[in-house]
């Protein structure tokens, strides 16, 4: 069945059952992947994935359902079910769009990236492995060296006359070790996505993230203290991944967030600014509209210290009586509409990363945090979070650190933001959206350690 | 679920470049899920997964493939564009006859959770917000949620394995959130099973949306936990997330296998204390995280991981099985068709031992009381971990003491082993999602009371 005859088929039961709003999506993906070690391929898999999702408004409320089987059965069952979840909705129907003015013109679809065969796929891997292995004679072995590419397409059309598609591919490399010294073990890995896959050097990649195990060898706790603290750039956007939910106008409202009512207000450093762009060609990751249809908007979120916008999706804009931002998507076809972030990142500085150290004189560069997923408390802000890193000893890297937790709160970090480095850093493309950041020195912090 | 013919034609395709094995995994798995916010319903879902994965052994190496199109043009497909990877295999791989493997259910479901209209279900969980709300004046937000999955899977391999389940869970969970001017402390509860809707004759949603408000307020008026090492007691139930994320994780042989564990090379070792036994059974009568057969179509097993301190077995999984030279302990699991299987835990936890928790308590002078977990990660290699206390006091001369929040539990799995000195008598079970490489999957932490005689906190306090 192709969506338009679905889109006709999934009308006429809708209104059969009394839908006086609908919506149908397709997703789609193709995707293949595949995993080295000691040279040989370890895993390899092809994967083809499809779904329809069906939202409807019935009596005054909003249904929702889903299946991975796509027949005339399906169709019965996505209708009839979201008629009985809708019946137990006590909340505001949601609002079905007609479309945007006018779309941004996004290029998301590569021939090159579509192009690339497994084969070369393993000859990737196997140059990433490589590249690890001869980086180090401390370097063991590989723990994951992974290769892939993927493409998706999704469709919605709705009962307001949204008919929109769009499609979209991308490649990665992931490679990460496992070295040891003395009986030291240390692990470590380095990623790369995007969709011009000249840009992509396997060799060159295994090797940095053989650099960056080997540089943690003989890490030591430090003694518990307040201390000058720098996040490196991919700690810095995995902190921000982990409160990004603090920005979103669905949590303000319903208390889970602190930044209800504080629009307009300085709440950063007057050198932090903060954007969400549904279209970065740093990030190598861009989309025209969102999964409610709306056109995305590049904003500045935080400007020079003040919250200009929080995230928007129809429902939580209707309720602040404002526009959706364009940040309203499915994680999948299994999700609601919800808020999220497209490139989320903070604004980069003027310095690099060496002349903000040389500011920060003495204190610690983080890398790495762990723990995010339980050490931080989204709605308080606050987190305690164990992390490595090394010391900053008169402006310079020094020794390698570990076994220590950083503590402190998400909203004081915002505030406390000294300095800005220029080494933007995005990370992977996730159901989250991509969230980036430079390197930023954000004052003192409790650290414990030994 | 699949004609023989068709799942036969898929196997030989599969087999035609030399692999060594194949299997075919189908899944038709049905959800529903109710979420309400401050006691209103906010979403209703359902819907239905469905899809084929198909794997093949070229020796060691693996290769996967999935789709929802289960015609047996598009299995075929599949089958041959996977098994066109394999470039040299030995071919030693045939489709053998079936034989239908054959169980009773030890997972008897008494209530389907079809059978109940959904707006029963929705009652429960007001009913549960309601009990926090009233719990106290500074109870500012509810969550809670109620899902039910039934999932028919059918699982053959050209060894000959011809076999379907039907799994079927329904879990609750109930969140409640205290706030002041300046703070929000939360807490929450979330059990479930391999039950029908007879979930409900066997817990209190009242009594869980009190208990959970009242964590929440207790947390809110806590000080901020003191830092340093410190001997840890870790409360039962949930607090038995430090082995499964320290240790269990450890013991799998995704990371075993292929050397990426401390706990590698050292069956038969002294690795815990002598108070320790660990257990993971699969066969838990109706438990969160047990099954009749793995996702390889193995019955699920009782292993016992550690017995006095002695490492006795790994969790272990068909592939890495080949591997290492073992045999699968049953432990083969994946989320859904989209996930090849690997080794995961099912039911895990630390035995119950003889002190009653009264001893430990009064038997620790200085130290942190852990009577709430959250969750935590840990990296396989270095044994590396940390998580979230929930909800801490502090115990001084044997005594607890003052509620205290923000403490992270930091260290290592090897290390905690050795360094849990008292082990109490009141196991318990508590439901989590674990994580992985095969995605996430229901298992069961568990133990009864333990104190840890040094553990790294990390909090914000003096």
């Amino acid at each position: 069945m192709d969506f338009s005859e679905l889109r006709i088929k999934v009308k006429q039961e809708a209104e059969k059952l009394g839908f006086t709003d609908w919506e149908i999506t397709f997703s789609g993906s193709q995707g293949t992947e595949l995993m080295v070690r000691c040279g040989d391929v370890d895993h390899f898999e092809n994967s083809t994935q499809r779904g329809i999702a069906f939202r409807g408004n019935i009596n005054g409320k909003t249904g929702y359902s889903y299946s991975e089987k796509i027949d005339d059965d399906a169709v019965k069952y996505l209708v009839k079910e979201a008629m009985e979840n809708a019946e137990l909705i006590e909340d505001e129907p949601e609002i079905f769009f007609e479309g945007s003015e006018s779309y941004p013109d996004v290029k998301g679809f590569y021939e090159d990236i579509e192009a690339i065969t497994p084969k070369q796929l393993i000859e990737n891997a196997v140059n990433m492995e490589k590249g690890l292995l001869n980086s180090s004679e401390y370097i063991k072995s590989s723990d994951y060296c992974l290769c892939g590419k993927s493409s998706s397409e999704s469709c919605m059309a709705n009962s307001k006359g949204l008919n929109l598609s769009f499609k979209q591919n991308m490649a990665l490399g992931y490679v990460s070790g496992i070295g040891e010294n003395n009986g030291d073990i240390k692990t470590g890995g380095k990623y790369w996505y995007g969709t011009n896959i000249n840009d992509f050097s396997p060799e060159e990649l295994g090797k940095k993230a053989g650099e960056k195990i080997v540089v943690q060898f003989g890490a030591k706790s430090i003694p518990s203290g307040d201390i000058n603290v720098v996040f490196e750039n991919e700690a810095m956007s995995d902190l921000l991944a982990t409160f990004s939910g603090v920005f979103f106008a669905e949590n303000a409202q319903k208390g889970f967030s602190l930044l209800q009512g504080k629009t307009g207000e300085v709440i950063g450093s007057d050198i932090l600014t903060i954007k969400d762009d549904g279209i970065c060609e740093k990030s190598g990751y861009s989309i025209p509209f969102d999964s409610e249809g709306v056109a995305v908007k590049n904003k500045n979120v935080i400007e020079n210290g003040v919250l200009k916008t929080l995230l928007y999706n129809i429902k939580s804009a209707t309720k602040d009586n404002t526009q959706s931002t364009g940040n309203g998507f499915k994680a999948g076809i299994k999700s609601p509409v919800i808020t999220t972030c497209t490139n989320f990142y903070i604004e980069e500085g003027n310095m690099s990363k060496s002349e903000l150290l040389k500011t920060v004189e003495n204190g610690i560069i983080i890398n790495d945090v762990a723990g995010l997923h339980a050490g931080a408390n989204i709605i308080s802000g606050d987190f305690s979070l164990s992390a490595e890193g090394f010391l900053i000893e008169n402006g310079e890297i020094t020794k390698p650190v570990e076994q220590i937790t950083v503590a402190g709160n998400f909203y004081d970090i915002l505030k406390n933001v000294k300095a800005l480095a220029n080494d933007t850093k995005f990370s992977m493309p996730s159901g989250m959206g991509v969230f980036g950041s430079p390197s930023v020195f954000v004052g003192k912090m409790s650290v414990s350690g030994m | 679920m699949l004609k023989k013919s068709v799942v036969e034609n898929t196997i030989s395709a599969a087999l035609s470049t030399g692999g060594n094995f194949a299997e075919i995994f189908m899944e038709d798995t049905k959800r529903n899920s109710i979420s309400m916010v401050n006691g209103k319903v906010e979403k209703a879902f359902s819907g239905i997964d469905y899809g084929v994965g198909i794997r093949i052994f070229n020796g060691t190496n693996a290769i996967y493939a999935f789709t929802n199109d289960t015609s047996e043009k598009s299995l075929i497909e599949t089958a041959k564009s996977a098994a066109a990877v394999i470039k040299n295999g030995n071919g030693d791989g045939k489709v053998m006859d079936f034989t239908k493997k054959i169980f009773d259910n030890r997972h008897q479901i008494k209530i389907m959770p079809e059978t109940i209209d959904k707006k029963r279900k929705a009652e429960i969980l007001r009913t549960s917000s309601n009990a926090a709300f009233c719990y106290s004046d500074v109870i500012s937000q509810t969550r809670s949620s109620y899902a039910d999955v039934c999932k028919d899977v059918f699982i053959a391999n050209s060894e000959g394995l011809w076999v379907t389940d039907r799994r079927v869970r329904t879990r609750f969970s109930i969140e409640a959130v205290a706030s002041s001017e300046y703070e929000k402390q939360s807490g929450r509860f979330s059990p479930g099973g391999s039950v029908g809707f007879e979930l409900f004759d066997t817990i209190d949603v009242e009594e869980l949306g009190k208990e959970a408000a009242k964590t929440a307020v207790t947390m809110l008026n806590a000080k901020n936990c003191p830092s340093g090492k410190m001997p840890v007691v870790i409360d039962n139930g949930f607090g038995g997330v430090i082995f499964h994320e320290a240790c269990g994780h450890g013991l799998e042989a995704t990371s075993v296998a292929r050397n990426a564990s401390v706990f590698a090379g050292k069956l038969g070792e002294k690795i815990a204390s002598d108070v320790v036994t660990a257990i993971d059974d699969g066969t838990i009568p109706n438990g969160w995280g047990s099954g009749n057969i793995d996702d390889e179509g193995n019955f699920c097993q009782r292993n016992i991981l550690i017995e006095n301190g002695i490492l006795k077995s790994y969790l272990i999984d068909k592939l890495n099985g080949i591997k290492m030279g073992m045999n699968s302990t049953g432990s083969g699991r994946r989320e859904s068709y989209r996930f090849a299987p690997t080794s995961r835990m099912t039911n895990t936890f630390i035995a119950a031992g003889k002190s009653t928790p009264e001893e430990i308590i009064s038997n620790t002078e200085y130290g942190l009381y852990a009577k709430q977990m959250g969750g935590g990660s840990v990296d396989p290699a270095t044994g590396s971990f940390n998580f979230a206390v929930l909800e801490g006091y502090i115990i001084i001369n044997g005594k607890i003491c003052e509620p205290v929040r923000g403490a992270t539990l930091i260290g290592k799995g090897s290390e905690i082993l050795t360094k849990i000195d008292m082990v109490g008598n009141n196991l318990s079970r508590a439901q989590g999602m674990c994580g992985s490489i095969s995605g996430s999957i229901p298992t069961d932490v568990g133990q009864p009371m333990i104190r840890v005689s040094e553990i790294t906190v990390g909090g914000r306090g003096e």
